[in-house]
């Protein structure tokens, strides 16, 4: 669950809020609740029609061949940094606002302690430092409402909303349901290419597989809803700048000192639990899925020694690239919406289709996302997500029609 | 625009759903420990149970008088012929192919373990049929320290002669295989004979056999819940398999 309780629900939840109001803040933790809810159903499927693979990159190697399967891991890959980046610029904000050191220095310990955690003790310690992290987590999402609401009652928040932001009042906000629409889709893509839940549907036992994700989506929908009070706390008394920022600033709303330490270890644990996590299943399928198969010949040593090499070049780039972060991180969801609303159709053709696949399938990806951010500029981009989702289902389609012509000429042969 | 009071209902939301999210946590992790051990007891209250049948019906049914008396007779005409080293031998394996019998009570054992049993049953079979009887057996070595329910291959085997090779003439080959492949065990045991009329398209589900096979699939279906499993018996050529996959475990 500490998985998905991840630095994008912190940073991303603020800019749903904002841009589409109270509906938006509670459209945000249906989503992603639905999306959990919908792998949990499928998740006794897929565990028995793939009873032996560990990683998402093993379904992949099942199923796939050659250029496919490359094209498939490397998405996958690149999907990957995506969340990893969204944590990064999350833990930057979070110690730039804390500390009075460049937050380089702050954002270096971070990393280090990932990588001790995640590259070198690998997934039990990484489980270790989950449970912990939920505590905390739940800890703060419970005490600093509670305690502020109290302290100030609901008239004077709601009076400052109205006078600074009244337009989040507004409930007949039809973007806002169509926003809600379109980022269930991008979550079930999101889901179904996530690397560390496939890790985790194959470390469950199997006839607890559906009610833990089900359990997980539900106790995970209350997050959000309570993250969007706290977010309350902070905008009622002005105007904001930047919206990544805004929930961070929660720290400097709270006096009592206890509230304040229990946040920024809530904000901590979520970032570094996230970060763990996803340098872990990135490693991983960097290693298993794309250096192995180059390197077939590398002992267990290696592999270990390869894959603390990678990780930790991996959070060196993290921590370069976010001194260059400018962006605004609603466009940076949309970017990686397209893909994940594209890879929806062929992530379903490869767990679920009986019959042979393609090498041209995860092409899809790419063609319904190129066309549809190229050639469907003037939409919005919460059209071209579902544009991109299309397209790649009728490409996915014809693959799989093309895919009979394929075997069946080789099989005249 | 929102009025006040929906306003104060949505703060109130907020603040009580993460305690409604901590409380079914903290439920689902306090009890899931309980509801497993539960389940787990009552999974092997019943294994427990199987067993015991299995013992049973090893102990009444499947070592039948039958059985019993045609060693006995075997050993007799050993004793009458003088041939004393190959009644010694009769008698030793006759011993330890009780005594296993009597000792097993795990719900798994080791195959090397099974194996053994099954090498005294066929000595035992190898007096009573002879040359007749040709038995070729292949057990992966990889596979010797995986486990397996007591009795299984026994059980199939002696079906084998059961069905097989006391009702019919010739020569009597058995084939036994234990190997592995993808995290699973594989056991075949082949004999030269049909047990039922022959009927090649026929695949037999393990119910219309005898209590022997029932109690194997049974057993398999208790240890195995939730996985891959299988038991079935079907022809290929002019010889019958009866092969069983099951998760391996070691």
């Amino acid at each position: 669950m500490a998985r998905w309780i991840t630095g994008n629900t912190i940073l991303s939840s603020p800019e749903s809020l904002v841009k589409y109001g109270l509906l938006g803040g509670i459209g945000y933790s249906l989503v992603g609740a639905f999306s959990i809810f919908m792998f949990g159903t499928f998740a006794n499927k897929i565990r028995f029609r793939f009873p032996d693979v560990e990683t998402i990159g093993d379904v992949f190697q099942e199923r796939l061949r050659k250029d496919g399967y490359w094209l498939m891991t490397i998405i996958i890959l690149f999907l990957g940094l995506d969340s990893l980046f969204m944590q990064a610029v999350g833990a930057a904000v979070l110690f730039d606002l804390l500390f009075n050191i460049p937050f380089t220095v702050s954002l270096f310990f971070f990393f280090f302690y990932c990588f001790i955690i995640a590259g070198l003790g690998g997934m039990k310690w990484i489980q270790k430092f989950e449970g912990i992290s939920i505590f905390f987590i739940f800890a703060a999402i419970i005490f600093i409402p509670l305690y502020f609401f109290i302290q100030e009652g609901a008239f004077k928040v709601y009076d400052g909303i109205r006078l600074y932001h009244p337009y989040l009042l507004f409930a007949k906000n039809h973007e806002a349901y169509f926003f809600i629409a379109t980022f269930m889709l991008v979550a079930c893509g999101q889901v179904l290419t996530d690397r560390s839940t496939w890790q985790r549907l194959y470390m469950i036992e199997q006839k607890k597989v559906r009610i833990t994700f089900w359990s997980t989506a539900f106790v995970w929908s209350t997050i959000p809803i309570a993250l969007s009070a706290m977010l309350l706390i902070v905008i009622f008394e002005g105007s904001f700048g930047e919206t990544y920022t805004l929930l961070f600033q929660l720290i400097t709303k709270i006096d009592p000192i206890f509230l304040s330490v229990l946040f920024f270890l809530f904000c901590f644990g979520a970032l570094s639990t996230t970060i763990n996590a996803e340098i872990h299943a990135t490693t991983i399928h960097f290693i298993k899925h794309i250096r192995l198969p180059l390197k077939s010949s590398m002992t267990d040593q290696q592999m270990r020694k390869e894959s603390y090499i990678f990780s930790g070049l991996l959070l060196l780039f993290l921590l370069i690239v976010t001194h260059f972060a400018k962006f605004t991180l609603l466009d940076f969801l949309f970017f990686y919406g397209h893909l994940y609303a594209a890879s929806i159709p062929v992530m379903l053709i490869i767990i679920f289709s009986k019959r042979k696949i393609s090498r041209l399938l995860p092409y899809s990806i790419i063609a319904g996302w190129l066309i549809s951010v190229t050639l469907f500029g003037g939409l919005t981009s919460l059209q071209t997500i579902w544009i991109s989702f299309f397209l790649s289902g009728v490409f996915s389609v014809l693959s799989m029609l093309f895919a009979r012509v394929e075997f069946s000429s080789r099989y005249s042969k | 625009m929102m009025p006040l009071e929906s306003f104060s209902l949505y703060v109130l939301i907020c603040v009580l759903a993460p305690l409604v999210g901590a409380f079914t946590l903290s439920f689902v992790m306090i009890f899931e420990r309980q509801i497993d051990n539960l389940q787990k007891e009552a999974s092997k209250l019943a294994l427990e149970k199987e067993l015991q049948h299995a013992n049973y019906d090893q102990l009444n049914q499947q070592i039948q008088p039958h059985f019993f008396f045609n060693t006995l007779n075997t050993m007799l005409s050993l004793a009458r012929l003088d041939r004393k080293e190959e009644l010694i031998k009769g008698l030793e394996v006759m011993a330890k192919f009780f005594k296993f019998k009597y000792v097993t009570h795990a719900s798994l054992i080791k195959v090397e373990d099974e194996i053994a049993y099954v090498n005294n049953y066929l000595d035992i079979q190898i007096l009573r049929f002879a040359e007749r009887l040709e038995v070729t057996k292949n057990v992966e070595a990889f596979c010797e320290n995986a486990l397996l329910p007591p009795f299984m291959i026994q059980t199939i085997v002696e079906n084998a002669f059961k069905h097989g090779f006391e009702k019919n003439m010739g020569p009597a080959r058995l084939k036994i295989n234990v190997y592995n492949s993808d995290g699973f065990m594989y056991i075949e045991v082949w004999n030269s004979y049909f047990i039922e009329p022959i009927n090649e398209k026929k695949e037999y589900s393990p119910q219309e056999e005898g209590y022997g096979i029932r109690n194997i699939q049974k057993r398999l279906d208790l240890l195995f819940p939730e996985q891959v499993h299988y038991l079935n018996m079907r022809y290929i050529g002019d010889e019958t398999l009866v092969e069983v996959k099951f998760p391996l475990t070691k």
